[in-house]
């Protein structure tokens, strides 16, 4: 990664008609709890045309995947790789991106953008969980850093 | 000081989100920076 740059990641996958859901570290600043995140997570619609448009935006900031020993940094592989349902960690120049597929306590990306909130970042229109959903997804992850998020998230619910 | 940091949160959750999110994102920059810069020491 050269600069971080997650506004400009978001911005990107936002302006190339990529249909996702932000949620973790950054919903949970966008939802009043500021700290700081390592990357960009986020849930996509399950579409072939999706995949292909995120594998674009990855490639077009210097992204690849490590699979094993594997190095993934075509547009084609990283679809690919995405479209096999796991979860699929992105680096690139802007920073991580991390899809978040296949995680039991993870709602779908339907029922995630049913109830997400829209905001704005660099002039582009990004869709963020819902705070409830949020409080689930740390519920079922249940790491301290998670419980702690939970207990914020709880106490501004309050 | 628990009570204070509460109050603080509960102001931060009445802003925009887009407004907590970009100061959220600021605030990672800042510190991929700091652990990045760290690291190459």
């Amino acid at each position: 990664m050269n600069e971080p740059a997650f506004d400009e990641l978001l911005r990107s996958l936002a302006d190339a008609d990529v249909e996702f859901v932000v949620i973790g570290g950054l919903a949970l600043n966008a939802w009043g709890v500021v700290r700081g995140t390592k990357d960009v997570d986020v849930v996509l619609a399950a579409e072939a045309d999706n995949f292909k448009r995120v594998a674009g935006v990855a490639v077009a900031a210097g992204g690849h995947v490590q699979q094993g020993e594997a190095l993934l940094g075509s547009a084609f592989s990283i679809a690919a790789a995405l479209a096999a349902g796991e979860q699929v960690v992105i680096e690139t120049n802007l920073g991580r991106l991390d899809v978040v597929q296949g995680l039991d306590g993870v709602p779908s990306f339907e029922d995630l953008r049913s109830r997400a909130t829209e905001a704005e970042i660099l002039g582009s229109r990004v869709w963020i969980c819902s705070r409830e959903d949020l409080k689930a997804m740390k519920r079922a992850a249940g790491r301290t850093r998670d419980l702690a998020d939970l207990e914020d998230l709880d106490a501004i619910s309050g | 000081m628990e009570k204070i940091r509460i109050e603080r949160l509960r102001e931060d959750a009445r802003r925009p989100l887009s407004v907590n999110l970009s100061e959220g994102i600021a605030l990672s920059h800042k510190l991929l920076r700091f652990t990045g810069a760290v690291l190459e020491r």
